[in-house]
C-alpha cells in the first residue's frame, strides 16, 4: 500500500517536474503558431494552420504511418551497420598501431565530406531502392561512434588493466571483460548523436531517390507547394527522432546504472 | 644454514631513454625477501618505488638487473599465478558486485586454484554485502574488498602499493590491523610501498629506506616487535624508536640528494 503510494508519488513528481514543462512549451508553441496564421497574416500556402496539419494527419494515418516505417527502417538498419562495422574497426584500432594510423586519417576523411555530397553519389551506384539510404545512414553513423568506442576502449584504468595483467588475462579477457564495459558511457554518448543522425541519412538518401519514406514524401509534398503534408512529414519525424532517443536514454540508464557515481570506484 | 631467499632482487637499474639526458628512476638496487617476510618500501615521492614493485612483479621490464622469484623470472611467476597486486586505488569493476569482483580472477585463470571467495568476504565481515556493487560501499570498505580479492587469489607473493593510501586517516589505521589479520591467516611473502611510517613499523618485519631519484635502497631497519601484533605497540617505547629511527633515515636520505643535487649542477 505504501508502495504503491510513494510509486503513484515518484510518477506524479515525473509528470510535474519534467513532462509538464515541456508539453506547456509545445501548447504555447502551437497556440502562438494558431493565432499567427489565423489571424491573416500569412498565407497558406507559407504556413499552414495547425488544425489543417492535424487534419492531414489524423485523415490518413496510414500513409503516414507507411512511410514513416519506411524511413525508420533505413535509418535503423543504416545505424545497426555503421555502428557494428564502427565498434569492430574500434576493436581492430585498439590492438594495432598500425591499423589505427591507416583508418584514423580514412574516417576522419568521411566525417569532413558532406553527407549531402556523397548521396547522389550512392544513389548512381546503388540504385532507386532502400540499399543507398541504408548506406548513407550507416556513413553518418560511422564516426561518431567509431572515435567513442576507439576513446572508450582505450579509457580504462591503469591499475584495474595492471590487476588484469597481473592475473594473465589475454587480450580477448581484457577486451571482453573490460575494455567492452568500460567503453559503454562513450558508446551510449555516440548512440544519442548517431541515431538522430541516422535518421537525416535515411531522410537525405530519400530525397534524392525512390518514392517510398518521409523523405521523398517531403520532396513531393515540397513540388505541390502541398504545405500541410509537407508539415505533416516533418511532424513524424521530428516525434520519430523524439522517440529513438528518449528509448537509448532508457537504455542507457538501464545498462549503466553504475555509471552516474562515477566510473572507477 | 643459509635459508634461500624468497624473493631477490639483483642490481636493478632503470631509466627512460627517451629524454636526453635519460632519466634515471632506480640506480643499482639490490635487496633479499625471505619466505614470509613481511617488507614496507618507504621514501620520498617520484623515488621509483612504484616503477621497483613493478619490476618485481613483471609488469615493466628493468633497463638493467634481474628479479628472481623462486628461481624464476616475474613474467613466468605471473603466469603460474604465484603474484597478486593489490593498487591504491581498489581498482574494482564497477558494473561488478563485490562477489563478482572476487571471482574475477577465477573466471580468467584456468586453473581455480584460489580460495573461495565468499569465505575470504566472510574474514573481512563484508559477506552480507557480497550481492552489492562498489558504489553502495563506502571507500574503506571498497579497499577491503580488494585487498581480500588479492588474498582470494591466494598467491605466494603480494605486491602492495600504497594500498591505505586513498583512505582517510581513521579509516586507514583500523585498516592497518585488518590488513595484518588477513596476513596472520597465511603469512604471503609480502612487498609494499608506503608513505606512512607508522604503518611501515606496525606491519613489517624489514622497512627498507630508498633516496629520491634515482632510488636506491639506502638503508634498512629490522621491526623486532613481537607478532601478532595489536593496537597496544603503538604506545610501546620500541614503536616509537623504529618511527625515530626511519624518520631520521629518511631525512638524511633527503638530505644526501639534495647535496647529490648540488654537485650536479
Amino acid at each position: 500500500m505504501n508502495n504503491l503510494r510513494s510509486s503513484v508519488i515518484g510518477v506524479y513528481r515525473i509528470v510535474i517536474q519534467s513532462l509538464l514543462p515541456s508539453i506547456a512549451a509545445l501548447t504555447i508553441l502551437v497556440v502562438v503558431w494558431g493565432l499567427w496564421v489565423g489571424l491573416g497574416s500569412v498565407p497558406e500556402y507559407i504556413v499552414p494552420s495547425p488544425s489543417a496539419v492535424l487534419d492531414r494527419l489524423v485523415g490518413n494515418p496510414g500513409f503516414f504511418f507507411y512511410h514513416g516505417f519506411i524511413t525508420l527502417v533505413e535509418a535503423l538498419g543504416g545505424f545497426l551497420l555503421g555502428a557494428t562495422v564502427a565498434i569492430l574497426g574500434a576493436t581492430v584500432m585498439v590492438h594495432s598501431r598500425f591499423v589505427e594510423r591507416t583508418l584514423l586519417p580514412l574516417a576522419l576523411l568521411v566525417k569532413v565530406t558532406p553527407i549531402v555530397a556523397i548521396a547522389p553519389l550512392f544513389v548512381i551506384w546503388f540504385g532507386f531502392g532502400s540499399a543507398p539510404k541504408i548506406l548513407i545512414a550507416a556513413l553518418i553513423t560511422f564516426f561518431p561512434v567509431m572515435v567513442n568506442a576507439f576513446t572508450g576502449f582505450r579509457s580504462i584504468n591503469s591499475d584495474v588493466l595492471n590487476f588484469f595483467r597481473s592475473v594473465s588475462a589475454t587480450k580477448s579477457q581484457i577486451y571482453f571483460k573490460l575494455r567492452v564495459p568500460s567503453s559503454l558511457p562513450y558508446l551510449f554518448a555516440a548512440f544519442r548523436i548517431a541515431v538522430p543522425l541516422s535518421v537525416i541519412g535515411a531522410v537525405v538518401g530519400e530525397w534524392f531517390s525512390g518514392d517510398r519514406g518521409l523523405g521523398s514524401v517531403i520532396i513531393i509534398a515540397h513540388n505541390n507547394l502541398d504545405m500541410p503534408t509537407l508539415f505533416s512529414a516533418i511532424l513524424v519525424l521530428a516525434a520519430t527522432g523524439v522517440s529513438l532517443t528518449v528509448f537509448v536514454s532508457y537504455l542507457e540508464k538501464r545498462l549503466l546504472f553504475w555509471h552516474e557515481i562515477g566510473v572507477i570506484s | 644454514m643459509q635459508i634461500k631467499p624468497h624473493i631477490s632482487v639483483y642490481g636493478i637499474t632503470h631509466f627512460y631513454r627517451r629524454v636526453r639526458p635519460p632519466l634515471f628512476v632506480l640506480t643499482n638496487v639490490c635487496f633479499d625477501v625471505n619466505r614470509g617476510e613481511f617488507i614496507s618500501i618507504i621514501g620520498p615521492s617520484g623515488g621509483g618505488k612504484t616503477t621497483l614493485l613493478s619490476i618485481i612483479g613483471g609488469l615493466q621490464t628493468p633497463t638493467k638487473g634481474l628479479v628472481k622469484i623462486d628461481d624464476i623470472c616475474p613474467k613466468e611467476a605471473q603466469r603460474r599465478r604465484l603474484l597478486g597486486f593489490v593498487f591504491q586505488d581498489p581498482s574494482l569493476l564497477p558494473w561488478r558486485t563485490v562477489l563478482g569482483n572476487m571471482s574475477l580472477a577465477n573466471e580468467i585463470g584456468v586453473s581455480a586454484s584460489g580460495k573461495d571467495p565468499r569465505d575470504v568476504l566472510g574474514i573481512v565481515e563484508l559477506e552480507q554485502f557480497a550481492e552489492y556493487y562498489p558504489h553502495e560501499l563506502s571507500g574503506g570498505m571498497r579497499q577491503k574488498v580488494a585487498l581480500a580479492r588479492a588474498f582470494a587469489v591466494d598467491p605466494e607473493v603480494l605486491l602492495m602499493d600504497e594500498p591505505l593510501g586513498s583512505l582517510d586517516e581513521i579509516t586507514r589505521s583500523g585498516m592497518r590491523y585488518e590488513l595484518l589479520r588477513l596476513w596472520n591467516l597465511s603469512r604471503k611473502t609480502v612487498v609494499m610501498v608506503t608513505h606512512s611510517i607508522p604503518e611501515a613499523v606496525i606491519l613489517s618485519d624489514r622497512v627498507l629506506i630508498m633516496s629520491a631519484r634515482p632510488g636506491q635502497v639506502v638503508s634498512e631497519l629490522e621491526i623486532k616487535l613481537p607478532r601478532p601484533r595489536s593496537e597496544d605497540i603503538e604506545r610501546s617505547p620500541e614503536f616509537l624508536d623504529y618511527t625515530y629511527c626511519i624518520r631520521e633515515a629518511l631525512s638524511r636520505a633527503t638530505l644526501l640528494d639534495s647535496e647529490n643535487g648540488a654537485a650536479n649542477e
